[in-house]
């Protein structure tokens, strides 16, 4: 691949970076990677890796845009509201780089169709809302061995985790999903907007530097962080020899769906 | 009775306040250097392993009593490892405490009338005096009572705590300054005059980085001037003490920098504030009064172990039928069950019964003669030095290496080894006499050096491209009231020829014995010259591919190597390694002026590895390989800017051996030794460059490197930061590790950016030349 002259002034700032270089770029320009769920997190990850010129954006979303989601979903505007997620993001992603280019699935991942939608991809981004898709992905990817990045806002925290096949999972860690009703959704329990962006650009800068190969990833390391006051810290932990999925007499060895925790206050759409 | 000093009234407090930031710290709420700065002077310092502390306890002028040596004993066995230390300074440590015991331990030591602040830090430290004090038939009179009281004094002032340096102060008892009061920041001298008693002061001398002998500050003056100027030096001190560089801030620096007169001008101004101000004189305690002992009974000659131990280590006291007894603790260790046995032993003598010594060794006093035999059965059960000659208690050392951060030689470990060979070498070590015989890990005088009559400084040498460990020699101290001089350097020998200097010097000493009364006459007369002579048999060693063991240091497990020592710390240890190649540069240049013109080329790459290596030993860099040395000179002379790129090309010649292409660049080598030289010239002790005079700094001639053949070139010219340097980087990524990459750059912010962020990536700017109004560089692919 040569980067014509348009590419090097665009990326010039990646290329300048020691660990990025042309090398670097050259392997963020020939990147695929899967965006499950295109809300508080999905959006910032799909416009940083837009803009930092990744190849192929697949983004999976069956959701239209409600106006409470634009206090946090960055990628969708006033105009959008009513219309399809993935095509909101569809647009914007096209008008920050046109290089990019977008698959849209405008749908549910369900353990009927993920296994599909995941294989063409090197990377999978969980930007969902809910247990029952976050085990289903961690699940999905352990089997079908693909990497994947986990990540879950609540009020003012987040936490992040990445997944690469060999290492310890989500699963490792949360066992299954919590009781009903033991932990609130976004919906009951709000969420500060900004958060949610704070834990995208983690998953974003996760995705690129797994692609350009450099750096520590948050592998076998859970990154907590409370915004509230402020404090970030990460947790070590090893792969988990009972684990479920990934252990060593596994009992997950077929997807099945999980019935999602439903959020009772939510007048339209999801949060 | 003399007693020691007075717990200050604010102690709790400061206890108090110690165990808050602790807790802080434990809380993660502070960070380890807020802990420190407070620990330190609490006599607390970190050890090298994790989380484990060395506790301080002021002693003043040695003085403990039995009940709290017994106390301190207790205290080290329950939070410590089961050893006590004596130090050089006449205190006693514990060692490995853990941080969360540390408040309990300064607690327990305070109920038993100790402190520890000022143990450490740059603060008024122990004060010492002569081990002898009170006893010493050759005394003027007692200065116990002047330094126990002024150490009262001082340390209730909170002022004493955050000085630019230490502040060490030390009492002798006459003119044999077996106090050391001549080599200290203060030093009282006792000396009567027309019937008043009173003292000769000197000052700013102190052993060291640059050891200096003290000045006379005073002839006379009356003993009620103790306080006066003990609390004016410190007064000018804290105003004009150097606090930013602590390897020149000792006061003996502040009389070099200002000079004699300037320095006693401005101690006068505050000595007379402190007049003015009106203290009250110290509160002396009576100095002992020789007690009376009827009578004594000496029970016959006894057996002969007695009797030599009684020739060895029994002093008769200036108190007619009263001993002084020296207890030899070998290195100042000795076990918790052994100090508590001592203490238990020694109690039925009074409280005035033991000092530490500056030795690292016990004196005990006071001991009636019919009790000897007594005290040497039962010293011979707790100590093992006991039953053997005295000099074997007198090897001072360091730490060494294997716990300061300075450190170059292990020390202590040369100590021990020394003292097993002495034990079984079969001289006749009884009739050697008194000898200091002090070993510093490296040249800070830790271990005294300076102060031997036969010492030993660590420092590292280097053999075929080897490092090995070695030690100068110095020989010769005096140390008296108006005559102390430091020892002098006589030559260098590998550490592990240490033991047979030693003992062929003592042989030889000994072979010469009828006609020098003491080591201290050998030395000043022919003693001199056979130590030249013995070192010269051994000071070379062999190769390292033929005999390791001269590259170990003692008892190391690994080859000698500097790499571990904190980077930065000044030590002028590592000075003679930078003298060695500045020579070797010298030495290259006049082969050079001599040589035939094919012998030119290898020359002058040897001058450019020279130059390149000779300053690497200041940022930390010990290279193993060409490839380290050339690439550690590339970053950190080149690239941190102390050494002109236009020379990098010249760098990559000698890499390369292109020996040849050299040839026609002698002026620019050249050119780059001076400036190695000149860096060098300007150096501080703290390995900072500062910028040379403009005059020294010669502009070098753009190496043409006509050999060099890129595999492509590119012409930035135009292109603005920091598009030239994203197409650089793009122009790379297309070749292949070791191609060259020529471009060419605007002059202004162009050249003065993109070379160095290329180097930052790891490649090589192989050249770099002005070409008219622009730059031409060539880059090597990593």
């Amino acid at each position: 691949m040569n980067l014509n002259d348009a590419q090097i002034e665009r990326y010039s700032r990646h290329i300048i970076l020691g660990n990025v270089g042309v090398e670097g770029q050259e392997k963020i320009l020939a990147g695929k990677v899967l965006i499950i769920g295109t809300g508080g997190l999905g959006a910032p990850v799909a416009l940083y890796l837009a803009a930092a010129g990744l190849g192929t954006i697949g983004l999976v979303d069956g959701d239209v845009v409600d106006l409470s989601n634009l206090q946090r979903q960055v990628i969708h505007f006033t105009p959008d509201v009513g219309r399809p997620k993935v095509l909101s993001a569809k647009d914007k992603i096209a008008a920050i780089n046109p290089d990019v280019r977008v698959i849209t699935y405008e749908t549910r991942v369900a353990a009927a169709n993920i296994a599909g939608i995941i294989k063409d991809y090197d990377f999978i981004v969980d930007g969902t809302d809910n247990f029952a898709a976050k085990f289903l992905i961690n699940d999905a990817c352990v089997l079908g061995g693909k990497p994947f990045s986990h990540g879950g806002i609540l009020r003012f925290d987040g936490q992040t985790l990445t997944y690469v096949p060999g290492q310890a999972c989500y699963r490792c860690v949360f066992t299954a999903p919590p009781p009903k009703g033991a932990v609130p959704t976004c919906s009951q329990a709000g969420i500060l907007g900004a958060v949610a962006g704070m834990l995208g650009t983690i998953q974003a800068a996760e995705v690129l530097r797994f692609l350009i190969g450099k750096g520590e990833l948050l592998v076998n390391r859970l990154l907590v962080f409370d915004a509230l006051n402020m404090n970030f810290r990460t947790v070590k932990f090893a792969r988990n020899p009972a684990c479920p999925v990934c252990g060593e007499r596994p009992s997950i060895t077929t997807l099945v769906d999980a019935e999602p925790a439903v959020c009772d206050l939510k007048s339209r759409g999801r949060g | 009775m003399t007693t020691g000093y007075k717990i200050p009234p604010q102690l709790d407090e400061e206890i108090g306040q110690l165990e808050a930031l602790i807790a802080k710290f434990r809380a993660g709420a502070i960070a380890p250097i807020e802990l420190k700065v407070h620990r330190v002077p609490f006599g607390v310092y970190e050890q090298r392993e994790a989380d484990t502390y060395m506790v301080r306890i002021r002693c003043v002028a040695g003085i403990v009593t039995p009940g709290q040596l017994e106390k301190v004993a207790a205290i080290a066995a329950r939070y410590g490892v089961g050893d006590l230390h004596l130090t050089s300074r006449q205190e006693l440590q514990i060692h490995y405490v853990k941080l969360d015991d540390l408040v309990a331990v300064i607690r327990q030591l305070k109920e038993a009338g100790l402190s520890t602040r000022g143990g450490g830090g740059n603060t008024v430290r122990n004060i010492a005096a002569q081990d002898d004090a009170g006893i010493d038939p050759l005394e003027v009179f007692d200065v116990t009572p002047y330094a126990a009281a002024l150490t009262t004094r001082l340390i209730a002032e909170n002022d004493s705590w955050n000085l630019p340096r230490k502040y060490k102060i030390a009492f002798s008892g006459s003119e044999h300054d077996k106090g050391q009061a001549t080599l200290a920041d203060l030093g009282f001298i006792a000396r009567i005059v027309d019937g008043k008693k009173g003292f000769r002061v000197h000052v700013a001398g102190g052993l060291g980085v640059r050891s200096a002998v003290g000045n006379l500050l005073f002839d006379f003056v009356d003993d009620t001037q103790v306080y006066p100027i003990a609390k004016a030096v410190k007064n000018l001190f804290w105003k004009y003490g150097n606090r930013k560089n602590k390897h020149a801030a000792r006061l003996r620096f502040l009389w070099q920098g200002l000079g004699a007169e300037e320095f006693k001008r401005r101690f006068y101004e505050e000595f007379n504030k402190v007049t003015q101000e009106g203290h009250a004189p110290l509160t002396l305690d009576e100095p002992q009064a020789g007690r009376a002992v009827t009578a004594a009974v000496h029970p016959g000659p006894g057996e002969p172990e007695f009797v030599l131990w009684r020739a060895r280590y029994v002093r008769e006291q200036k108190q007619a039928g009263l001993f002084s007894v020296l207890v030899p603790v070998e290195l100042g260790f000795i076990s918790c069950d052994g100090a508590g046995a001592l203490a238990r032993f020694l109690g039925g003598f009074g409280d005035d019964v033991v000092r530490v010594t500056r030795g690292q060794n016990f004196l005990l006093r006071n001991i009636p003669a019919g009790k000897l035999e007594e005290v040497h059965a039962f010293l011979v059960r707790v100590l093992p030095l006991v039953p053997k000659p005295a000099l074997l208690g007198r090897v001072l050392s360091c730490a060494g290496a294997s716990t300061c951060q300075l450190g170059i030689c292990l020390s202590r470990q040369a100590a021990r080894a020394l003292i097993q060979s002495l034990g079984s070498s079969g001289l006749d070590l009884d009739k050697v006499g008194e000898i200091r015989l002090n070993i510093s890990g490296c040249p800070n005088s830790c271990g005294h050096h300076p102060a031997a009559d036969l010492g030993f400084a660590g420092k590292a040498l280097r053999k075929d491209g080897h490092m090995y460990p070695a030690y100068s020699v110095y020989a010769g101290a005096v140390i008296h009231d108006g005559t102390t001089k430091l020892a002098a350097l006589v030559g260098d020998i590998p550490a592990r020829a240490i033991t047979l200097v030693v003992e062929n010097l003592l042989a030889a000493f000994l072979g010469k014995a009828d006609r020098f009364a003491t080591f201290k006459e050998y030395i000043a007369g022919e003693g001199k010259d056979d130590l030249v002579a013995i070192i010269a048999r051994y000071k070379d060693i062999p190769a390292f591919d033929d005999d390791k063991n001269y590259y170990f240091d003692w008892s190391a497990a690994k080859v000698f190597s500097l790499a571990e020592r904190g980077a930065g710390e000044c030590s002028t240890g590592l000075f003679d390694l930078i003298e060695l190649d500045l020579n070797n540069i010298r030495r290259t240049r006049e082969k050079l002026s001599t040589a035939a013109a094919d012998q030119k080329g290898p020359l002058l790459g040897q001058l450019v590895f020279f130059a390149s290596r000779a300053l690497l030993i200041t940022r930390g860099v010990e290279p193993k390989t060409d490839r380290e040395l050339y690439d550690a000179f590339r970053q950190h002379f080149i690239a941190a800017g102390h050494v002109d790129p236009a020379f990098e090309g010249l760098v990559a010649l000698a890499e390369r051996k292109e020996f040849d292409a050299l040839v026609p660049q002698e002026e620019n080598i050249q050119a780059l030794a001076r400036a190695i030289n000149v860096l060098y010239e300007n150096m501080d002790n703290g390995f900072n460059f500062r910028k040379p005079p403009v005059a020294a700094v010669e502009a070098p001639v753009p190496v043409q490197v006509a050999a060099l053949a890129p595999a492509a070139t590119k012409d930035l010219r135009g292109v603005l930061c920091p598009f030239n340097f994203v197409k650089t980087k793009v122009e790379l990524a297309r070749l292949k590790a070791g191609d060259l990459l020529e471009i060419w750059l605007d002059d202004g912010a162009p050249i003065e950016n993109v070379p160095g962020s290329v180097r930052d990536e790891g490649h090589k700017i192989i050249l770099q030349e002005r070409q008219g109004d622009h730059w031409r560089v060539v880059i090597e692919k990593k």
